[in-house]
Parts: structure tokens; sequence; C-alpha cells
């Protein structure tokens, strides 16, 4: 099975929403700045608790947060003739 | 640096500071050394001390608020990485040391109901002859095995902080 990749638009939105800090945002999400510098670097997917937490802080819908990426391209066998 | 990674950092420090000198003195002079393992434990808890004290100073949230940070859901899943590769290697140690153990205890004699019961799977009639110094040593290694469990279990937790700030 191919591994999902996850994107999201955190710093985008921290930048949009009064240029927010990432300290600011892990405390009001209630995880530690360290998680956040994972999250935007796409180091960490997080739980679906957490996701919903961000989503409500910024004040938008869960997709427009997270997106799956496109899938990338599958490495084909060429079959034996 | 997180709290958390710090911890770790002085934990492992601390454990490595401590356990290589009394590991290297404890297998040379296996005997001679064995107060020399409460001076290691009194060393370890003395520099685990100082270290958690510079580090909850050093904290600018402790400081603020008295208690120590909130462990979220990576500070909980990094640590649980952690256990689990610490355990394998736990294991695997332990399981060298009995096999090491079953190939150079050495047999002295076989007692005369072990001889009578020629062929039976029972080891009970053997008699097995070690040294105190070789007793020792023995508790040493399984001991170094646990010792090098935890160093793994604080290196894991800092390879995997390392691994989010620096990818």
């Amino acid at each position: 099975m191919d591994k999902i990749v996850i994107n999201n638009r955190i710093r985008e939105l921290r930048f949009l929403t009064g240029e927010m800090t990432q300290q600011s945002l892990a405390e009001r999400v209630g995880i530690t700045r360290q998680t956040v510098i994972a999250l935007e670097k796409g180091k960490y997917y997080p739980s679906l608790e957490l996701a919903f937490r961000i989503a409500r802080t910024f004040a938008i819908p869960l997709e427009e947060v997270f997106e799956v990426a496109d899938a990338p391209a599958k490495k084909t066998k060429k079959k034996k003739l | 640096m997180g709290f958390i990674e710090k911890n770790a950092w002085f934990c492992f420090v601390a454990i490595f500071v401590v356990f290589a000198p009394y590991f290297y003195f404890s297998f040379q002079y296996p005997v001679e050394h064995v107060s020399i393992f409460f001076i290691a434990v009194i060393a370890l808890v003395i520099l685990l001390a100082v270290f958690h004290a510079i580090n909850a100073i050093a904290t600018k949230s402790i400081r603020e608020s008295g208690g120590a940070p909130q462990a979220d859901e990576l500070d909980d899943q990094i640590e649980l990485r952690a256990s689990k590769c610490s355990g394998f290697v736990l294991t695997a140690l332990v399981l060298v040391w009995c096999l090491a153990a079953m190939w150079s205890v050495p047999v002295e004699s076989v007692s005369n109901t072990a001889i009578q019961q020629e062929g039976a799977a029972s080891i009970d009639g053997f008699v097995f002859a070690i040294t105190s110094a070789e007793a020792v040593l023995w508790i040493n290694l399984i001991f170094a095995g646990i010792v090098v469990s935890n160093l793994t279990y604080y290196g894991k937790i800092i390879a995997s902080y390392r691994g989010i700030s620096n990818g």
C-alpha cells in the first residue's frame, strides 16, 4: 500500500492569523513548540483530535488546514512477455 | 531544544559518565572494586539531581508556571518508540548473556545420581564451579546490559528529537 502524504497550511495560516507565533499556537492547542515545528515541516502527522483542535484554533474546516498530497507516481514493473 | 530532550541528554550523559569508568574498573578488578557500585549509584543520583535542577532553572515555562511542561502526543509517541527499542536491546542482551553463561560456566563434576540416570535430560546432578570473581563478572555483565538498554532509550529519544529539528 502506498503511503499517504499529508500536507498542511499551518505556517501560512499562522501568518494570516495576525502573525501568530509557533509558541502561541502551541499554547492555544495544548502542545509543545517542538510539535508545531514538526507539524509544519511535515515530520509528524497529528492525531485526528489534534488536527481538529488546530483547525478550530484557526476557525476553519479541517480540510482547509490539512490535505492529502497527490500520490507519487508508482513504479510499474514491466511485464515479462 | 525542549525540556524533555534536554532531560534525555542529561540522563544519557550522566549514565555514560558514571558507568563507563565503573565498568572499566569492575571488569578489570571484579572482586576488589565491589564497593564502587555504591559510589557509582550515589554519583548518578547526585549528577541527575544537579542536571534536573539546572534544566528546571533554564526552562522558561517552569520558571513561570512552577511545574514541568506537559508532554503532548508527539512526546508520548517518541517515548513509546524509545521504550520499544530499548526493550528489544535488553531482550537481545539478556539472551546473549544466557547463551554465553551456558557456554562459559564450567561444569566441575557430575554427581552420582546423574551418572546412575545416564541419558536423563535433567541437569540436577551437575555441579557447576564458579569463583566469586567470575560470579561478580557475570553479574556486572548483565548489569551492563541494563545500562546499555537505558543508554539506548535516551539515545533514541535524543535521535528522534534531533530528527525533527534538523530535517
